[in-house]
């Protein structure tokens, strides 16, 4: 009977590992395109010096609104001038109601009159588009508007 | 007006006191101007700006305007309750700050009332 008892007794067979390098690069490649995802800016975004600033305290409770002239890439599709980024895309000016429900939407239901739009405006893009901006937040009744600046004297901003 | 001397016009408009009888104000110690304004509840600040302007003339421009208010308010605040305007509001955010945040949310609200922010915007 010694045929039948070649195996080696009480020892478990060593885990098949062959697929873990595809789990760890798919796990990898997610992570990286979440985070790129969140803060890809297609635009010029330097934003102008204030000194008379105040914090914002809730993060979690604020809607970006990117303004300001394309960046190299995208140039030619998207010309010269001052565009809108919201999220990830660019945007017409009429797209920013639909944004701002939809971020609503997001939000728990108590929550919503404490949003506030937070406008990052390059410093060299042009107050027409800032303004009708103003004016579309103004129809989807987002009033609580914030100009997000850096810290410094005025002085920094004239070229 | 070059943008270094806006904070000063505006101060001066905005504490002018003009205004007799039930118009006066008797906190302000501007020029009382006939031609400027009553008080600071009816001095209203419009802003009118091109299409063409920049973003940040804009916002220098908001800047100094702040800034005007935080000052009558800091002067206000120190002659009535000995400490800034601004560090009022800082206390005000601090969790750890001892004091009774109601009151201290009056006093504000009160120096707000007495240099109101009223800036209007032309399309």
């Amino acid at each position: 009977m010694s045929k039948f008892n070649n195996k080696k007794k009480g020892e478990l067979p060593a885990v098949n590992t062959a697929s873990l390098p595809d789990i760890v690069f798919m796990l990898l490649f997610f992570m990286v395109a979440t985070v790129m995802r969140d803060n890809e800016l297609k635009i010029k975004n330097e934003l102008p010096a204030a000194n008379q600033v105040e914090k914002l305290d809730k993060k979690d409770l604020v809607m970006y609104i990117y303004i300001g002239k394309p960046n190299d890439g995208f140039r030619d599709q998207f010309g010269e001038e001052a565009r809108i980024q919201l999220n990830d895309k660019f945007a017409e000016v009429g797209d920013v109601p639909a944004f701002i429900y939809s971020e609503r939407e997001s939000k728990r239901e108590e929550l919503i009159p404490f949003l506030t739009t937070a406008l990052k405006v390059d410093k060299d893009a042009s107050m027409g588009v800032v303004g009708d901006v103003k004016q579309e937040l103004r129809k989807a009744n987002a009033l609580k508007i914030n100009y997000t600046t850096r810290i410094g004297d005025i002085s920094l901003n004239s070229n | 007006m070059k943008l270094e001397n806006l904070r000063e016009a505006a101060i001066k408009f905005l504490d002018n006191g003009g205004g007799v009888g039930e118009d006066k104000c008797n906190y302000c110690r501007g020029a009382a101007n006939p031609k400027s304004s009553d008080n600071p509840d009816k001095a209203i600040i419009s802003l009118k700006n091109e299409r063409e302007t920049t973003y940040a003339t804009y916002i220098s421009v908001q800047n100094e305007l702040v800034a005007a208010y935080i000052f009558l308010r800091n002067r206000r605040s120190e002659e009535l309750f000995g400490d800034s305007y601004t560090q009022m509001q800082k206390n005000y955010k601090d969790v750890n700050w001892s004091g009774s945040k109601a009151k201290l949310k009056e006093q504000i609200t009160q120096l707000k009332l007495e240099y109101p922010q009223k800036l209007s915007e032309v399309k």
